[in-house]
């Protein structure tokens, strides 16, 4: 440091005072950020990115549209998904209920949480009309959070996402599945309505379970003995089961409130998840023990044709127990239905697409049932109607009293 | 950018070292209690059934995974009753039902205990039983080998007609994975742990361990004359050391985990603890017993696997040591 004798001009001493009062200032604000309740109450969460649940060998087949977009490449180190989801969640930072970070977690300093976007379904589904043909395309993902130390999932935020279009009888099937599924990680358009954008929208409204709260599951999703021969022959029973007990998963979350377990029959061994980075890297997440579990059997579906319209209705067993007890606190038949108005020009009518709407009625509003259960709904979609409305009345006082 | 975005590839080896190698410092369990009561239910009932399962959930935890402390666990249980949750990280009561035609009151608790915490309190206790520690107690050395298959060759019985011998053979070193894994066990426990190579000088020689090595290459034992020297050599220091712990942990072939893509690597651990004092009488012994790492490549899943199964072996020798007042 060099030091002068002498008068310091009044300029000088101004400008000089005016940095160190700057400077004080900084510093004050940035006690005051980081003493702030706002900021102090929020965890750090370390950002891992974008990975693919499943068997590390099937990530490029299950998931070839995120895949290619995702790819981590010498020229491009960092995958455009992982990149935009970054982004995104920076952006909001203010308003998320964590301190994200893109450093390197210090499991040596403590317990360390890390954050990652699990895609765990993307599909198309397809409806032939006489002159076009309607595409579906869905994307299901985890927002998974995990003890870094432990490798141990801590929370998790189901996502759902899907998209409507309508293409030529003769345009590529392949082209539609791409461009759709696309459309969905990386929108042209109206980005709101996109998976990281859904994804990001849920992570703001979260919170991470505190200590000791009660963790639920569903258990199995079954496909009883009258609604299997329902089941057209290109749906898999295991792929069915799979994408009812993730919707499940979701709506209990994010409908009944509950601190769901992810629904793993599909890519679960055991008490492990198996998940494949960006990168290429494959990670394994331990699932907790589930204190509930919930069972789900799809019983049967029906098909009633009115002059204008059709009907379909969805029926399921549900049970739920408390996990080390081998008696149901909840069991009982519920159904829902849905109309469908049917087009002249429609030449086949998709019973199954119908029907799985049903099937999502009747999911989507037991999982409200659980969390606030209502006298008129039992007495419309329950067998045992009131005598059902008590149980889930005690159920839910149960929970609460807990 | 993915794991890369949490600093490149080294995020790889991170991960795999740590789920497949560090303890956790925390493990769940979960326990039911039924009370059963007389006339009416009140509060302190309630919470001393709560308070039943908690310990309960812990001596669950105990008997499944730390058979070797029961023994201390027996000791200390009254006072772990009375500060639980100084040895719990968190608990939730996962059900309660009160069935009143029969008086029962039935609760659900799962706990995270803090293990390393209970499990050093526990060793404490067995210890210090019956005021017998002292401080020349308190030495320990130990040669634990790593050992891969170097040969194995069968030979027919000439006499017997179909009898079949085989000889195997292993090639054998000691590894600092072991070596700092067993260390830290021991040490935690509040074990003098000294290097045996460092005794080597010191007794002379009759304490050498390439003998051991030697042994070990050749069979699953230690040859009496090694065996007898090396005790030899650490009774004549003029500040004995009281235990040597010695064992073998075999590492088998790699195989690939279908769904990760991962390395497994099988390790198969025995080991014992000898009292110098009493001519080398065996004080503990364990296995074997097999544990598996898991690695990005087939060397990051052996050493894996290897510091997972020192530390389970010398947890699991520090508590029957303990559980003798050791």
């Amino acid at each position: 440091m060099r030091y002068t004798q002498g008068f310091v001009s009044f300029p000088d001493y101004f400008q000089r005072r005016t940095r160190i009062q700057n400077i004080l200032l900084l510093l004050l604000a940035a006690f005051w950020f980081i003493a702030s309740p706002a900021y102090a109450s929020k965890p750090v969460v370390y950002f891992a990115g974008v990975s693919f649940l499943g068997d590390h060998r099937f990530i490029d087949t299950n998931y070839p549209v995120a895949t290619a977009l995702n790819k981590a490449t010498p020229e491009q180190p960092q995958a455009a998904l992982d990149k935009a989801f970054f982004e995104l969640l920076s952006a909001q930072s203010a308003t998320l209920p964590l301190l994200l970070s893109r450093n390197l977690a210090n499991y040596k300093s403590g317990p360390a949480i890390a954050m990652t976007l699990a895609i765990e379904r993307e599909s198309i589904s397809i409806e032939t009309f006489e002159d076009y043909r309607k595409v579906v395309a869905e994307i299901s993902a985890q927002v998974l959070f995990f003890d870094f130390q432990a490798m141990r999932l801590i929370a998790s935020i189901p996502v759902d996402i899907a998209r409507n279009d309508v293409i030529n009888l003769n345009a590529s099937l392949d082209k539609a599945r791409t461009d759709n599924l696309t459309a969905l990680y990386q929108p042209t358009s109206n980005a709101d309505n996109s998976l990281l954008s859904v994804a990001s929208g849920h992570i703001r409204q979260f919170g991470l379970p505190k200590e000791g709260v009660l963790r639920f599951k569903v258990h199995a999703v079954n496909i009883g003995e009258k609604a299997s021969p329902l089941v057209p022959e290109r749906v898999q029973h295991d792929a069915l089961a799979q994408v009812f007990g993730q919707y499940f998963t979701a709506q209990l979350t994010h409908l009944g409130g509950l601190n769901m377990i992810p629904y793993t029959k599909g890519y679960a061994i055991g008490n492990k998840m198996a998940g494949r980075m960006a990168n290429g890297d494959v990670y394994t997440l331990t699932l907790p023990e589930a204190d509930y579990v919930f069972t789900v059997d799809i019983s049967n579906f029906k098909h009633i044709a009115q002059p204008n319209k059709h009907l379909f209705a969805s029926r399921v067993k549900f049970t739920a127990k408390e996990a080390t007890r081998s008696d149901a606190m909840l069991d009982d038949y519920f159904h829902a239905a849905v109309a469908k108005l049917v087009s002249d020009k429609q030449t086949y009518i998709d019973d199954w697409a119908a029907y799985e709407d049903a099937l999502e009625t009747v999911l989507s509003e037991l999982a409200q049932q659980l969390s606030a259960p209502e006298k008129k709904w039992f007495d419309n979609h329950s067998q045992l109607k009131r005598r059902t409305y008590n149980t889930f009345r005690k159920w839910s006082e149960h929970i609460n009293g807990l | 950018m993915a794991f890369k975005s949490l600093r490149k590839s080294s995020f790889m080896l991170l991960l795999a070292a740590l789920c497949c190698a560090l303890p956790t410092h925390a493990v769940e369990s979960k326990s039911t209690f039924t009370y059963t009561y007389s006339g009416r239910l009140d509060s302190e009932e309630k919470a001393d059934a709560i308070l039943q399962a908690k310990v309960k959930a812990i001596e669950t935890w105990i008997a499944t995974s730390q058979p070797y402390q029961e023994r201390n666990f027996s000791l200390a249980k009254d006072d772990i009753t009375e500060n639980i949750d100084e040895y719990l990280l968190s608990s939730a009561v996962v059900s309660k039902d009160n069935n009143k035609d029969i008086k029962q009151y039935r609760v659900v608790v799962r706990v995270d205990i803090n293990d390393t915490k209970l499990l050093n309190y526990l060793t404490a206790v067995g210890r210090a039983k019956d005021g017998s520690m002292d401080d020349e107690d308190q030495y320990i050395t130990f040669v634990f080998v790593a050992r891969e298959l170097a040969s194995r060759t069968e030979a027919k019985d000439t006499a017997s007609g179909d009898f079949k011998r085989a000889k195997t053979l292993w090639q054998a070193t000691t590894t600092s994975e072991i070596d700092i894994a067993v260390g830290e066990v021991f040490a935690d426990a509040n074990y003098y742990v000294i290097e045996a190579a460092l005794l080597e000088e010191d007794t002379a020689g009759q304490l050498d361990v390439n003998n051991f090595l030697m042994d070990y290459e050749q069979g699953d034992d230690l040859t009496p004359g090694t065996k007898r020297d090396a005790i030899r050599g650490l009774k004549s220091l003029e500040d004995p050391v009281q235990y040597l712990a010695i064992g073998t942990l075999d590492v088998d072939e790699h195989v690939t985990d279908d769904v990760t893509g991962l390395y497994k690597v099988p390790v198969s651990v025995t080991a014992k603890i000898l009292s110098v004092k009493r001519r080398g009488a065996t004080m503990a012994s364990i296995g074997p017993v097999q544990y598996l790492g898991l690695g990005p490549t087939p060397i990051v899943a052996k050493n894996n696997a290897l510091k997972l199964a020192a530390q389970e072996m010398a947890a699991g020798l520090i508590g029957q040591l303990s559980s003798k007042s050791i």
